[in-house]
């Protein structure tokens, strides 16, 4: 095979393999973070309800339940008819506490303690911290328990984590 | 991984039918065809290139990205042909969110390309072979040294914020390569090339924090390069006799 033959040839396979390679080099370049690095307790409300049978048994609750973080200014819910949410703890203490109001009666705090794993996800991403529940502390002026269904908080979106069981109104 | 499980079943069926088509032989030796010999004095040739195009890969990829190699292959049987490539790398970059990746290393890989043409006729008599396509794996190697900083935590409700730097020498890092090429004689030994490779199964022990990895790329994932060479091909003085005898007969 000569010179000329073999360009002839190798050209459009040249031409076809770098832009191949282009397409895909491009593709892989830095860009922007996609995934969810945010960590949270799934937080599911539960008040008591007679039945017939004039037994006591835990339902869903879904009311009006005022929740703020202590030492932010922010509300996480303030007038939203809510049956569950989605509490952040603290990334860098192993404390956490939360103001809880349920439908304007005497309010609770509830306090978290945790312990905290980070996590690198990426360079774009960041880290995630990981947290552990090792117990949780809580008046009792309108709560009557909490129950800890998951200990481990490693993602945004597990529902069901920790219980919390309003009294008998 | 999907992309490295395809790329192997194509080449694993390639040699299959290759294989196949070696077994399938008359029994009767008159007739018997052969492709590929393996007489005489192995030993036909070395060559070294120099990649010409992984300077501008690199950039294509990131401009802060320098990276350079160099190949050096010897030829057995005008088949088999092993071969190391080795270079160096280097990335220095800020990104937009603040965070800084730096990282420099030598690299090396380790393979062997096996030429797709037959070196023998039909007869079993030796083909001149010059120029010819071929596929290889590699096996990549690259002692990194890097530093990544600024790297935010996110806590979005509490309005902290933080940053944590991690940083490492001499970490180790491996993964395998597939290559598909074409080396092509210019002239009197003179020889230039180009492949095209897919870099995957990438493995080191803080992987996360290998942003970029000199030899490899970008290690979220499977990387694809393409390299363009230039540089010479020394024949021994038989294989050198047998160009020489075939232009005398041209």
């Amino acid at each position: 095979m000569n010179i000329i033959s073999q360009k002839k040839l190798y050209s459009p396979l040249i031409a076809a393999a770098i832009c191949i390679t282009f397409l895909f080099a491009a593709c892989q370049a830095e860009g922007d973070c996609t995934q969810d690095t945010r960590t949270s307790v799934g937080t599911a409300f539960f008040q008591p309800v007679l039945g017939a049978n004039q037994q006591y048994t835990a339902q869903t609750l879904t009311d009006t339940i005022r929740i703020k973080g202590v030492g932010s200014d922010s509300f996480i819910n303030d007038t939203l008819s809510i049956s569950a949410a989605r509490l952040p703890l603290k990334s860098f203490e192993k404390n956490t506490s939360f103001v809880i109001q349920k439908d304007n009666l005497k309010a609770d705090t509830i306090t978290f303690i945790h312990d905290n794993t980070e996590q690198l996800l990426s360079l774009e991403c960041g880290v995630k911290v990981i947290h552990d529940i090792k117990d949780i502390r809580f008046t009792q002026n309108r709560i009557d328990s909490v129950k800890i269904a998951i200990s481990r908080i490693a993602d945004n979106k597990t529902a069901n984590q920790v219980k919390i069981y309003f009294k008998v109104e | 991984m999907k992309r490295f499980i395809k790329v192997s079943v194509v080449f694993l069926y390639l040699a299959l039918v290759q294989a196949t088509a070696w077994a399938q032989g008359d029994s009767t030796a008159v007739e018997k065809d052969i492709r590929n010999i393996y007489k005489g004095k192995a030993y036909r040739a070395v060559s070294v290139h120099a990649d010409i195009f992984s300077p501008f890969m690199g950039r294509i990829a990131n401009k802060n990205i320098n990276t350079f190699e160099f190949q050096a292959d010897i030829n057995l049987y005008d088949k088999l042909f092993p071969i190391v490539e080795a270079g160096m790398g280097n990335i220095s970059v800020n990104l937009a969110g603040g965070q800084g990746y730096r990282a420099s290393a030598p690299f090396v890989r380790l393979g062997m390309n096996y030429n797709l043409l037959n070196n023998a006729t039909k007869e079993g008599t030796p083909r001149l072979i010059r120029s010819y396509p071929f596929l290889g794996v590699r096996y990549g190697i690259g002692v990194v040294d890097y530093a990544m900083t600024n790297v935010k935590y996110n806590s979005d409700y509490w309005q902290g914020s933080k940053t944590h730097d991690f940083a490492a020498k001499s970490t180790y890092a491996g993964w395998i390569e597939i290559v598909g090429g074409i080396r092509v004689d210019i002239y009197r030994g003179l020889t230039m090339g180009w492949s095209v490779r897919l870099k995957t199964a990438f493995h080191a022990k803080n992987k996360t924090q290998l942003w970029w990895t000199p030899g490899y790329g970008f290690t979220q994932g499977a990387q694809f390069a393409f390299n363009y060479t230039l540089g010479y091909t020394l024949r021994t003085k038989a294989e050198r006799a047998k160009t020489a005898t075939q232009t005398d007969r041209k």
